[in-house]
């Protein structure tokens, strides 16, 4: 029978299959006690990537310290997470000028985006890598020109090491930068599952048609009924064709109840008022009761 | 004993002497000692209405507009060399080249490595990103979009950036073309033969020149009107024009050797 010295104590924990596949347990599901919205499943192989950026526990970690990063704005005042709280499922409270001084739009919730086929409220851009510096230049945002940003990062030892664990790079080139916030964004899931209810009866009825499958969206661009009018003319301000003025992305809804306020112009302050007016341009008789409206927000802040 | 039915070493002897003959009176032209790959450069040299580019410096087009020129970028991909009679065929391998005409210093030379000492008819280039490249980017080298040529409102790049001043009749002011999105994707081909009258017979490192005429943007097939039409952010809101006309004009082979 083999006996356990003091010496030869740390040896036997590392060594035993046993103790090892419960930390191996431990690690993979302890992350995900800690933040709801994120999925820390240690593989991510259930999450969607394009193959020259698959998803690792490095390049995550990596990303998510520069998305809470001040580096990345001019004033070293603000971070991604400035404006994409966790708080809020990863979208703002405010509206926020876009590419176009003449209007403002909602902040979007950042989840579930590794299924979302364009990005932006406009569509008008086709993959996170290509969309993520975007926010940074943007001088109505972080403003700060993607030399300044890759001179600045390379100065944090912090951040350079990250950035060496994920991409085995001695230098953080823009293409780092890309690939590590989009991978830690792909990460931002959360696939609701919710119980039989008459509120989620009456959302299957009415609603997911378009607000369809485990992201609550089918992501498609389309004019809604409640189509806006006004200066912003959504994907139309990419192809220039009439039948895409109004054109915006249908939101997921994970997390909806902490969204607010809603639509890309954020006109309604709340889930009652986008209800009641959907109600009325439907037409529809279900969603007119309040009661039926009282089970669907019930449902939706569920999800 | 040990070997059932050797060869009988009068075989083996005779067969060394054949390699050996072989060997003797093979060819053994200088050829053999040289690389079958060579590395030709391919420059550009940038004028405007037929004289040397300089930034904001005047200068006049065949219709009579003034203009000066403050800003040419545009990026040339897939270089290939190709011979229509024998079909062989060079592809440079990742061909994407932004040339900066006015930054100093200049970048207006591209290295063409691994080309196969062989006679080419033609060369082909296109100006802009092709369709694999131009949806996303995460890319590195010269679109690294950190080089400025990455359109801010949407995903792809600009082909095309070509931004000056005009004086046109009366009216002076700025231009501004920023042509970009796969309908402003242009290929040109380059005839050897009408050049050198022969094909280009590639046996040692060499080069290729090309005159690149940016006044040819303002002419045809779509003449351009520097006081009516002078602003350009995409291909749809006339960025098919201005590419139009540099898939005509622009390039001009005056050299290979």
């Amino acid at each position: 029978m083999p006996v356990i010295m003091p010496g030869d104590s740390l040896n036997w924990w590392v060594h035993n299959r046993f103790f090892r596949g419960i930390v191996g347990f431990l690690l993979l599901i302890l992350p995900c006690c800690n933040q709801s919205s994120e999925v820390n499943s240690g593989t991510y192989t259930d999450i969607p990537s394009p193959p020259q950026n698959p998803i690792s526990i490095q390049g995550v970690e990596f990303g998510k310290a520069l998305f809470q990063s001040n580096l990345l704005s001019s004033d070293g005042k603000s971070s991604c997470q400035s404006c994409h709280h966790p708080d809020t499922a990863f979208s703002g409270t405010i509206l926020q000028k876009d590419s176009d001084p003449d209007f403002s739009r909602q902040i979007p919730s950042l989840l579930n985006l590794a299924w979302s086929k364009r990005l932006f409220w406009d569509g008008r851009e086709e993959n996170l890598e290509s969309l993520v510096l975007k926010p940074v230049q943007n001088k109505h945002e972080m403003n700060l020109n993607l030399d300044s940003m890759i001179q600045s990062i390379n100065q944090d030892v912090q951040l350079k090491q990250l950035c060496s664990n994920a991409f085995g790079v001695d230098s953080i080139g823009t293409v780092h930068v890309a690939r590590a916030l989009s991978q830690y964004i792909r990460t931002l899931v959360k696939l609701p599952d919710s119980a039989p209810s008459e509120g989620k009866k009456l959302f299957n009825t009415n609603c997911s048609g378009c607000h369809s499958g485990k992201t609550f969206s089918d992501f498609e661009l389309r004019k809604s009924v409640l189509a806006a009018s006004g200066k912003d003319s959504g994907y139309y301000r990419l192809t220039h064709k009439m039948e895409d003025v109004f054109v915006f992305k249908t939101p997921g809804l994970a997390g909806i109840s902490q969204t607010a306020p809603y639509m890309h112009d954020g006109r309604f302050p709340d889930l009652e008022s986008v209800l009641t007016s959907y109600a009325m341009k439907l037409h529809s008789e279900d969603l007119k009761q309040k009661k039926n409206q009282i089970e669907i927000l019930k449902f939706l802040k569920q999800l | 004993m040990f070997m059932k039915n050797p060869l009988p070493v009068s075989i083996i002897q005779k067969a060394v002497v054949v390699f050996l003959l072989i060997g003797l009176f093979s060819d053994c032209s200088p050829k053999d000692d040289e690389p079958d790959f060579v590395t030709f450069l391919l420059r550009i040299t940038h004028k405007a209405s037929g004289i040397p580019l300089e930034a904001n410096k005047e200068y006049t087009d065949s219709s009579g507009q003034k203009y000066s020129v403050n800003r040419l970028n545009y990026f040339i991909s897939n270089v290939k060399l190709r011979n229509r009679e024998t079909g062989e065929y060079y592809h440079e391998v990742n061909s994407y080249h932004l040339v900066n005409a006015l930054k100093s210093p200049a970048n207006t030379e591209i290295i063409l490595k691994n080309i196969p000492r062989k006679k080419f008819s033609e060369m082909e280039i296109s100006i802009g990103v092709d369709n694999s490249a131009n949806h996303s980017t995460d890319q590195i080298g010269d679109l690294n979009p950190g080089n400025g040529m990455a359109w801010d409102w949407t995903t792809g790049y600009k082909f095309f950036e070509f931004e000056g001043n005009y004086t046109s009749g009366v009216k002076t002011g700025q231009f501004l073309f920023h042509v970009g999105e796969d309908v402003s994707y242009k290929t040109i081909a380059f005839s050897f033969k009408q050049l050198l009258s022969n094909n280009l017979d590639v046996v040692k490192d060499g080069q290729i020149i090309l005159d690149a005429d940016i006044a040819a943007v303002f002419g045809q097939p779509n003449p351009v009107r520097l006081d009516i039409f002078n602003n350009v952010m995409s291909a749809s809101a006339g960025g098919d024009k201005i590419a139009g006309n540099y898939a005509r004009g622009f390039f001009k082979l005056v050299g290979a050797q």
